[in-house]
């Protein structure tokens, strides 16, 4: 009988640890599994982070090499060609096309471009003298009407 | 034992518990440490990858990219990857070895027959090309079409103006080191800092990003900004292209310098060099003769003697010297040539005429000490310090070993060994009223940052003459261009050109040669408000026709001139002249050659 006593007295104890033991092995089995599931979405999120590093990386190779594209575009050499090529000419201005005046619109003095300006000018005056009054007048107006045909009168 | 004897069987169930934790408590360290601190396991599968730091840029004045470091692809061949007639590219449908070279050849626009040659090599690295075409790289990534195809990240120098300023940019070598011009001056300077990442890899040999170590950004290199405008420099290119074929020169070289500041606005040097070749560049195409090659200059020094004179006060613009070679106080004088004609001579229309005897006697009665001196304290015999590899120095004896001779041949340009940039910076020195500027090429020098790691500023470097010598000098120097002086071709209609003619005899086998010559042409626009120092050179290596200086490097001088004025839109001093003519302009002319010939090369 005493054997039997302490054996049954044992088994509850057992039984006791046991439900222990599992509730232990439960939470273990719970954490390595949010271990696994965080360590896999960091090494995803890692992998994505990478992609996106890469992909600015090549980004700003293209920008590069776009941006020196457009450079070598840019050169005296492929303009000018480029404009030639098509027939075209740019030239930096004459010195009798540029008129240099100061911040109140003066232009100074000694310049060959007022100069010329000026001669022009009075050639202008000259010419408008010689020839019958209102001339110059009629000839600037004339320049100053649209091309083309000249719009029809309304019926009445 | 006591313990366990006391709570009897107990133990059978404590220890292996105690085992299992300790087990757990060990492996949760491990694991903690190692995320922690990622070195603790690091075996064999770590690995160290350097980022090379991206080298800086060139710019021009204006900030123009002249250079610059651009990512391109390299393409290699492993042709035992094709050794079969058929190959399966991975993921892709079987494609015959000669389906695969076809693209290979069509995207890189290779020879096909040259690319399918390289198949049957037993070298398993074959170099193709190196591309900077996306669209080329995105086929050829394609492993459904291509196999055996080996592609590498490589970063290349882009010198956008070809062959255009080589001699001042330089070049880099395979290893992206400087190996001439400002790439070599300013290495250090423009090579970036190369990053490093430190990290560990799978059993495939890719990286596990969550176990990176270290990560260590590269930083680009500074940026070097240059005194060199690209559209003066690309003008006086084409002048100094075209006065060597025009004249027929050997080689020929052109500075154009601010007259107040001594910036280099330009600085060509033919023949030049293609800086992605520059392995394969003879050794005479490598050389800058503005700065690395040094001459006699010939009569372009009369200058420098009359300034000596003038500054002394031993003479004045209109003192008469006799023109004959007879007088017993002079030691062996040179001649004149046919040139000069009058019996005596003001030493102003000795400039103008350019006259050997009187320049020659006006040198020997200065003495070589003083015009030793004058000629040190313009320059000459010193390098200049510009900011470009290789300055030569200039050959200028002390005057105590000068014999007779050289007492009469130095004050007219023999026997003296200069660089052109020497040259142009004691003409700046005249221009800027007696003041002579260091000569630099180089503006600032930026950190990849912003800050500025150096930035030039005009540095006086002596006053050679007084402000009225050199004001007397331009005035002097204003008969040369002109319907009497040695370079009337020189002249630039509504601006005063003050400069001078050379042409010095070469040196062949120990003796002066009567048929090959150096013409120059110095000169300051406009005169009277100095603005530029221009400077153009022409060697002839065979007889010519136009071999003088005012006829050869004279014209050369105006078409660099005429255009840089009106590209910097200076105010003509002389504008009456425009009046006369607007046509004639040589700038114009110099355009419309540069149409036609644009015009008969089109298809």
């Amino acid at each position: 009988m005493r054997k039997n006593r302490r054996t049954s007295r044992k088994m509850s104890v057992m039984a006791g640890r046991s439900a222990q033991i599992g509730a232990v092995m439960i939470m273990l089995f719970a954490v390595s599994i949010l271990n696994i599931l965080a360590a896999s979405s960091c090494r995803r999120l890692t992998k994505t982070i990478s992609e996106k590093e890469n992909q600015l990386a090549k980004l700003e190779d293209e920008c590069r090499r776009e941006g020196v594209r457009w450079a070598e575009m840019q050169t005296p050499r492929r303009i000018e060609a480029a404009l030639l090529r098509h027939g075209r000419m740019m030239k930096y201005p004459k010195e009798i096309q540029i008129v240099r005046m100061d911040a109140g619109g003066r232009p100074y003095p000694g310049q060959a471009s007022v100069a010329r300006a000026a001669e022009r000018n009075k050639a202008l005056v000259a010419q408008a003298e010689t020839t019958r009054p209102g001339s110059v007048v009629r000839a600037s107006q004339q320049a100053v009407q649209p091309r083309g045909r000249a719009p029809r009168r309304a019926r009445r | 034992m006591t313990m366990l004897r006391m709570r009897g069987e107990n133990w059978r169930f404590w220890v292996p518990v105690a085992a299992l934790v300790a087990f757990s408590v060990y492996t949760c360290q491990k694991l903690v440490r190692a995320h922690v601190d990622p070195e603790v396991d690091a075996n064999d599968c770590s690995f160290t990858k350097e980022l090379p730091g991206c080298r800086g840029s060139i710019y021009d004045a204006k900030g123009r990219e002249l250079v610059k470091s651009v990512p391109v692809w390299k393409y290699s061949l492993d042709p035992v990857v094709l050794t079969n007639r058929v190959v399966k590219p991975k993921g892709g449908a079987r494609r015959t070895r000669e389906e695969i070279v076809g693209t290979i050849a069509r995207e890189l626009g290779l020879d096909y027959a040259k690319v399918l040659a390289m198949t049957r090599k037993r070298n398993r690295y074959q170099f193709l090309s190196i591309s900077s075409d996306r669209d080329a790289h995105a086929t050829l990534c394609d492993s459904r079409l291509v196999a055996g195809l080996i592609i590498e990240d490589r970063q290349v120098r882009q010198y956008l103006l070809g062959r255009g300023l080589s001699h001042v940019l330089g070049s880099v070598n395979a290893e992206s080191v400087g190996s001439a011009g400002i790439e070599l001056r300013y290495n250090s300077q423009l090579t970036g800092v190369p990053g490093t990442i430190r990290g560990v890899k799978d059993a495939l040999g890719h990286e596990i990003y969550d176990r990176r170590i270290e990560q260590i950004a590269p930083l680009p290199g500074a940026d070097v900004y240059l005194t060199i405008d690209q559209n003066i420099q690309f003008d006086a290119e084409a002048a100094l292209d075209w006065g060597v074929k025009e004249f027929g020169a050997g080689s020929g070289w052109c500075v154009v310098m601010d007259a107040a500041t001594g910036a280099v606005l330009a600085m060509a040097s033919l023949p030049n060099f293609d800086p992605l070749q520059y392995g394969r560049t003879p050794d005479a195409a490598k050389l800058n003769r503005v700065t690395n090659f040094t001459y006699e200059p010939g009569s372009v020094m009369k200058v420098i003697t009359a300034a000596a004179g003038l500054d002394t006060g031993l003479v004045r613009p209109e003192t008469r010297y006799a023109t004959n070679r007879d007088d017993e106080r002079y030691y062996r004088l040179p001649g004149d040539g046919t040139h000069v004609w009058e019996p005596t001579m003001t030493v102003k229309d000795a400039i103008v005429h350019s006259s050997n005897i009187v320049m020659g006697k006006l040198g020997c009665d200065l003495g070589p000490e003083r015009l030793w001196t004058y000629m040190s304290a313009f320059g000459f015999g010193q390098r200049t310090l510009i900011e470009l590899p290789g300055e030569e120095s200039g050959i200028l004896p002390h005057w105590r070993k000068w014999d007779k001779v050289k007492w009469s041949r130095a004050p007219i340009g023999q026997g003296v060994a200069i660089t052109a940039i020497q040259l142009c910076s004691a003409y700046q020195a005249i221009a800027n009223d007696g003041l002579r500027m260091k000569p630099h090429i180089v503006g600032r020098v930026v950190a990849h940052d912003g800050r500025d790691l150096y930035r030039a500023s005009p540095a006086p470097v002596g006053r050679p003459v007084s402000a009225a010598t050199a004001r007397q000098l331009r005035e002097m120097m204003l008969g040369v261009a002109s319907k009497e002086g040695t370079a009337r071709r020189a002249a630039i209609r509504g601006y005063s050109v003050a400069g001078k003619t050379g042409t010095a005899q070469k040196v062949v086998d120990g003796r002066y040669s009567d048929s090959l010559f150096r013409a120059t042409f110095c000169g300051i626009v406009p005169a009277s408000r100095p603005r530029l120092v221009v400077l153009a050179t022409l060697d002839f290596d065979s007889r010519q026709k136009y071999h003088q200086g005012g006829n050869s490097a004279g014209p050369v001088f105006k078409r660099i001139a005429t255009s840089a004025l009106r590209y910097l839109m200076v105010a003509p001093d002389r504008p009456d002249e425009l009046l006369e003519a607007d046509d004639d302009d040589e700038y114009d002319r110099a355009v419309e050659e540069r149409r036609q010939k644009i015009g008969n090369n089109a298809p």
